[in-house]
């Protein structure tokens, strides 16, 4: 007579008995602490910079009757220097130098301890760049320019002072500065719900080579 | 009162007996949570290794530069600037020259790590091996061929839609403005106009 099909099943079940996993688990142990050892543990993201323009300078009629701002900041080793258009300028623009700072800082030990650095005047710099905001609201671009062995570090700082509108209009303390949140917007985004957005301010960030 | 300590004494031998009599049990250990958790760390790792575009890993030769910036990268040529080498989309173009404080060539690692140090790039590189050429040609002719490349793939991909020539240049913190100016300059004269810089993500500017 033949067997059941329940019953031979059954069968099969009892000869395999339970799936063998240190093998599978031995596999694992040894992938994940590679995948671990691969895998970055920051975030990257990008600061969208434009190449200068070479062209023969014609513009639009209706932008040729608007002065731009024409905002330069220039990074030299003592501090920076801002430029603009000279007809829109009433007075010569003060240098902002490179000063002392006192930061917190954390030993190996974890142990904080305050230490003074002297640093570039990220925060007079935001100061000066909101300022100029204000009085052209307008404008967009930026032009950055700086001296030849200016490390790429302090530069993409100098961006970062520039592109987003923070909480307050001015600050003094570098410690107060690098904690500021961005001021927030609120628009309509792709899905049309309101999205609170980062305010800008000079966004459009062109890099220049000073003569 | 020594009533009590016999009962406790009963009692402990009682405990005694029962240890050894369970590690007589010899069941396989269950490791099936174990598997659970594994798994899904094995799917958040290689789910989140294969969506970063770039993979980039930092060494003594790359330490990338910090910023608040929110931006998420895009698809795009890419040109590696490390405190050794140029490269573009992993191929080696030319190499980065180091100069110490003091005035000799960087050999050893360590010597990468120090302050001061003066990178270039050798002007043999450059247009008409002039000093001053911020074009650099073998890079600029790098670049013209990865851009082919890119609209050819681009056109049989997504046929009609314009073609955007993108780069996103991944430099280190201490390169200077020099190398970078005539990085960009070199890119515009490829026909790469738009760039990004690739920053590590600081909650603080």
């Amino acid at each position: 007579m033949p067997r059941s099909g329940s019953r031979r099943g059954k069968r099969s079940v009892e000869e395999l008995g339970e799936l063998n996993l240190s093998a599978i688990m031995a596999i694992l142990v040894i992938l994940i602490p590679m995948l671990i050892f691969v895998f970055n543990f920051f975030e990257v993201k990008v600061q969208a910079v434009a190449a200068p323009k070479v062209g023969s300078g014609k513009a639009k009629k209706k932008d040729s009757d608007k002065k731009p701002l024409n905002l330069t900041v220039l990074i030299s080793r003592k501090g920076f220097v801002l430029k603009q258009q000279d007809e829109l300028q009433t007075e010569p623009e003060k240098p902002i130098y490179k000063r002392t700072f006192e930061i917190d800082v954390e030993d190996e030990k974890g142990q904080k301890r305050r230490e003074t650095v002297e640093d570039y005047d990220y925060p007079a710099l935001y100061t000066r760049l909101f300022s100029k905001k204000t009085a052209y609201p307008d404008e967009k671009t930026i032009n950055i320019a700086a001296e030849m062995d200016i490390p790429w570090h302090v530069v993409a700082r100098t961006i970062d002072a520039a592109r987003l509108q923070l909480d307050k209009p001015s600050y003094v303390k570098l410690s107060d500065y690098t904690a500021a949140k961005p001021a927030t917007v609120t628009k309509k985004g792709a899905d049309g719900k309101d999205e609170e957005q980062p305010k800008k301010m000079f966004d459009r960030v062109v890099f220049v080579v000073a003569e | 009162m020594a009533n009590q300590d016999h009962i406790d004494e009963q009692a402990f031998v009682k405990k005694a007996r029962k240890g050894p009599r369970m590690d007589d049990n010899d069941q396989p250990l269950n490791i099936n949570s174990m598997m659970d958790i594994m798994t899904i760390l094995l799917v958040f790792l290689l789910v989140s290794i294969t969506s970063d575009p770039w993979n980039i890993k930092q060494d003594e030769f790359l330490q990338l530069a910090k910023s608040s910036v929110d931006r998420d990268p895009k698809d795009s040529i890419p040109i590696l600037i490390s405190k050794s080498n140029i490269l573009v989309d992993n191929e080696q173009v030319i190499p980065v020259e180091c100069t110490t404080r003091d005035g000799r060539q960087c050999k050893e690692k360590a010597d990468f790590k120090k302050e001061g140090n003066r990178y270039s790039i050798d002007k043999t590189y450059k247009e008409d091996s002039s000093e001053s050429s911020f074009l650099i040609e073998p890079l600029v002719r790098k670049l013209t061929e990865k851009i082919e490349t890119a609209k050819e793939l681009h056109a049989s991909l997504k046929p009609g839609e314009p073609f955007k020539a993108l780069t996103t240049i991944i430099c280190d913190k201490d390169i200077p403005y020099r190398m970078i100016a005539e990085i960009v300059h070199t890119a515009g004269s490829a026909g790469l106009d738009q760039l990004r810089f690739a920053v590590i993500r600081n909650d603080t500017r």
